[in-house]
């Protein structure tokens, strides 16, 4: 109740030994995979997690799945400590993620196309049956 | 010695061909093929002309290690973004013209639905006009009308506008007209040539001297005669409707003279709605 002073002051000295002591565990992790390996598997990562949706799913799941598996096997040589190899397949993970996206994108920009141009057509031969009055 | 030299030659000849021609890669190969596809493809080359760069700077990398005898796996691996950059490019070029065609669809479809809008509006507009034109110039006819009968001394009565032709028309008991009431007709038969819808019933009426059936007669035959002078004066028997009163409708009292003089007389009964086209 009136003893607030050590209690407080207790987790601070936690976080200012956490604090220096944090870059030194970065710099551990750093030392076991370089640097742009572990950036070209978090690109990999975005540009699948961007690809992953519904319109992907649904017209290029295969080409979905093969950034999902390359992305995995990335993980793996990484994990194996094949970097050379975890590279390549994170850099294909990312480009192939961008195919089955802009795939599917592409698919069903034709379709709002083809839809769009037929109602136009629609409405064109409704007003020229329709009489002027 | 003479076992090194050859071997040297031997060598540099491998070497210097080594140099001249790389090692064939079928992955490149399809590569630049395609490259060369989708930069002849003036969709790809207007609509994703980044895409298409980044495709070709990824396969100049593809080609100068294949140049510079990388491993295969590396040139395989290079050979394959190449193919997938110029997918991308494909792709996005693909799709960035779906989208040009459905802006231009829905364009038009918005331009199409407002002409039609315009069009109806200009054929009410006009509609309106026109009925307003003709609702005016009804107006202005229905008052042009009253004043013309005003002037021949018509009388607003609850069956249209009466103009009396006094008995001064006609000689006592004759049905012939007097030849001064001819000035009085014909500007009753402008007033019909003037209003091509008008109709009018000609009314004769007599005053109580003489046999009621003889008075029919005369009421008749004096109606009549004042729609021949109106015939002859240009105007269509079929808007002139003869109706014989004979005796029964006095306006004053048959006991005076002037009063008898009142009764005897043919009346044009003008009928037509106050606020509309007269009445056929």
């Amino acid at each position: 109740m009136n003893s607030p002073t050590p209690c407080s002051q207790r987790p601070r000295s936690w976080s200012l030994i956490l604090m220096s002591a944090s870059p030194l565990l970065l710099l551990a992790a750093c030392a076991s995979a370089p640097a742009e390996l572990n950036q070209k598997i978090a690109v990999a990562e975005a540009s699948v997690a961007h690809a992953s949706n519904a319109s992907t799913q649904e017209s290029a799941a295969l080409e979905l799945q093969i950034a999902v598996n390359k992305l995995d096997s990335a993980r793996q040589a990484m994990t194996n400590r094949d970097y050379e190899r975890a590279q390549m397949l994170a850099e294909e993970a990312e480009v192939d993620a961008q195919v089955a996206e802009l795939h599917a994108q592409s698919v069903r920009s034709r379709k709002a196309a083809e839809e769009s141009r037929a109602a136009a057509q629609a409405l064109r031969n409704e007003i020229d049956r329709r009489p002027l009055r | 010695m003479t076992i090194r030299t050859p071997m040297l030659a031997t060598l540099a000849v491998a070497l210097s061909a080594c140099t001249i021609v790389p090692e064939r890669n079928l992955a490149l190969e399809q590569a630049q093929d395609r490259y060369a596809i989708a930069r002849q493809d003036n969709e790809v080359q207007t609509l994703a002309s980044d895409e298409l760069r980044r495709a070709g700077d990824s396969l100049l990398i593809a080609q100068q290690a294949n140049s510079n005898r990388q491993p295969k796996a590396t040139v395989d691996h290079l050979a394959y973004l190449s193919n997938q950059r110029i997918l991308i490019a494909q792709e996005t070029a693909a799709s960035r013209a779906a989208q040009a065609v459905t802006a231009a669809a829905s364009s038009e479809r918005e331009k199409t639905q407002q002409d039609q809008r315009i069009q109806e509006a200009k054929g009410a507009n006009e509609r309106l006009a026109r009925s307003q034109a003709g609702k005016r110039q009804s107006d202005a006819r229905v008052e042009e009308l009253e004043m013309q009968l005003r002037e021949l001394n018509a009388r607003q009565t609850p069956r249209g506008l009466v103009v009396t032709l006094g008995d001064v028309l006609f000689d006592s008991g004759h049905a012939q007209l007097l030849p001064g009431s001819v000035g009085n007709l014909s500007s009753l038969a402008e007033v019909f040539k003037r209003h091509p819808q008008l109709v009018a019933a000609i009314e004769g009426h007599a005053d109580n001297s003489g046999d009621a059936g003889s008075n029919v007669l005369l009421s008749r035959q004096r109606a009549e005669a004042v729609k021949t002078a109106l015939v002859s004066l240009g105007v269509e028997p079929s808007r002139l409707q003869i109706q014989a009163y004979g005796e029964k409708n006095p306006v004053a009292s048959n006991a005076t003279e002037a009063g008898r003089q009142l009764n005897r007389r043919v009346e044009i009964v003008f009928a037509y709605p106050r606020n509309g086209r007269p009445a056929r």
